[in-house]
């Protein structure tokens, strides 16, 4: 399977802004700062568990339901 | 004029208040920020403020050295008076026990929400809301409290961490003095702000390197690549592994995201790694940095940012830019710079804008 990374990315950043163009890019940033590689994954990048398990807690800790 | 800078030296706290206040005169802030070198630490400037300013919120950290104008100053007080026409209200907060892991970052943002009616009329109001945050440094704690600040709010919070200078490190927040806490201060401009994060570094190497294996908490980096991190570090720079320490000040490490670098600036060597100034989580892509001209980076972001004359600005400018533009002979050039406006800034241990970064300067600028 593939491509799980970035829509997780991509719903973390959605559900957080609401369309905030300044909000959704600040999440962007957040992302990056706590060790996650937002523009490495793209829609044909292996879903590799470890980065899910942990894109999945830091979900959790922002309130969003993935 | 709705913001005011001003400089004071004096022999202690109630002193440099008086002082200010006088040259205050009929001013009526709502909020004072202040950065006070640590000599004046044993008699407590905050409480000398609140005795003076009752109705008056305000925040405050201890400075190695401090910036007011035009100016570049040892053993002062830079104060920063706001009133209504600047900003309409102001909450403030304390976390504390900040060296513990128990430090209470979502209580202290809940109670915010509810001052200002609410986090949906925050949002709505998003352009106008924007916080300063304020870390006592001995804590070595900013990258966790600005992850649970990012985490738990969308506000943008500013600022930077304590420093001293023949002293203690502190925070104050209304009359107290503290250590191991954070002090934030959520404003509610009344013209909105922007915010500035500037860095002169620029990327040396496109080769992107991912942090293998890392200590957060103690800030140690140990591997990159699935490789020792000196081994991987003297790579990229083509140099023999035994001179890396003599490139950690001129090639430090950046952390990108679009358009931005975050710094992390090294400490020093340590068994099986290398010591940071801001822990690096693993699965961070990093890249190595090679530094620039600060006058000029600062200038351009500073001239680019700001088209029209602000209310006030405030530069949280890092300890090592600081001694880079002593050390070069250039502090007038920089402080020329700011002297723009109506300004007042200190040199930090640490800045803070989503994130704890190093060797930056982030600007508050109060339209």
């Amino acid at each position: 399977m593939a491509g799980k990374i970035k829509l997780m990315i991509d719903k973390i950043v959605q559900e957080k802004s609401k369309g905030n163009d300044i909000i959704a890019k600040c999440t962007r940033t957040k992302l990056v700062l706590k060790g996650i590689a937002v523009d490495k994954y793209t829609l044909s990048s292996p879903d590799e568990p470890a980065v899910i398990a942990n894109i999945s807690k830091i979900a959790k800790e922002f309130g969003v339901t993935l | 004029m709705s913001v005011k800078a001003i400089s004071v030296k004096a022999s202690d706290s109630v002193s440099a208040v008086s002082e200010f206040k006088s040259k205050l005169g009929d001013f009526s802030p709502k909020f004072i920020l202040f950065f006070a070198s640590s000599v004046y630490d044993e008699t407590n400037p905050a409480r000398a403020l609140k005795e003076n300013f009752p109705d008056c919120e305000i925040i405050g950290s201890t400075s190695h050295s401090e910036y007011c104008n035009n100016e570049f100053n040892s053993s002062s007080i830079s104060f920063m008076a706001i009133d209504k026409d600047s900003v309409e209200d102001v909450c403030v907060k304390v976390v504390e026990n900040t060296n513990s892991d128990n430090a209470d970052y979502v209580t202290p943002i809940e109670e915010t929400y509810k001052y200002f009616g609410g986090y949906d009329n925050i949002l709505n109001n998003f352009d106008k809301y924007v916080g300063i945050v304020l870390f006592e440094s001995s804590s070595k704690s900013e990258e966790f409290g600005m992850d649970k600040i990012g985490t738990q709010t969308d506000i943008l919070y500013i600022g930077g961490s304590s420093s001293e200078m023949n002293g203690t490190s502190r925070v104050y927040a209304n009359g107290k003095s503290y250590k191991n806490s954070t002090v934030m201060a959520t404003l509610k401009t009344v013209d909105g702000y922007k915010i500035i994060k500037t860095q002169s570094a620029e990327v040396f190497s496109d080769r992107e390197l991912t942090v293998t294996k890392s200590d957060v908490k103690n800030r140690i980096m140990y591997e990159i690549d699935n490789r020792p991190v000196d081994e991987v570090y003297a790579e990229v720079l083509g140099i023999d592994k035994s001179h890396i320490a003599d490139y950690f000040v001129s090639n430090p490490l950046g952390v990108l995201s679009e358009d931005e670098i975050f710094i992390r600036t090294f400490n020093e060597i340590c068994e099986n790694g290398i010591s940071l100034h801001c822990g690096i989580p693993e699965g961070t892509v990093i890249h190595i940095l090679k530094i620039g001209d600060i006058i000029h980076d600062t200038k351009c972001a500073l001239d680019e940012a700001i088209k029209e004359k602000p209310a006030g600005v405030v530069n949280f400018n890092c300890l090592y830019r600081t001694l880079e533009i002593t050390n070069k002979n250039i502090v007038e050039q920089y402080c020329e710079l700011f002297g723009r406006y109506t300004s007042i800034g200190f040199s930090t241990s640490g800045e803070a804008y989503l994130g704890h970064i190093n060797e930056t300067s982030t600007v508050l600028v109060i339209n």
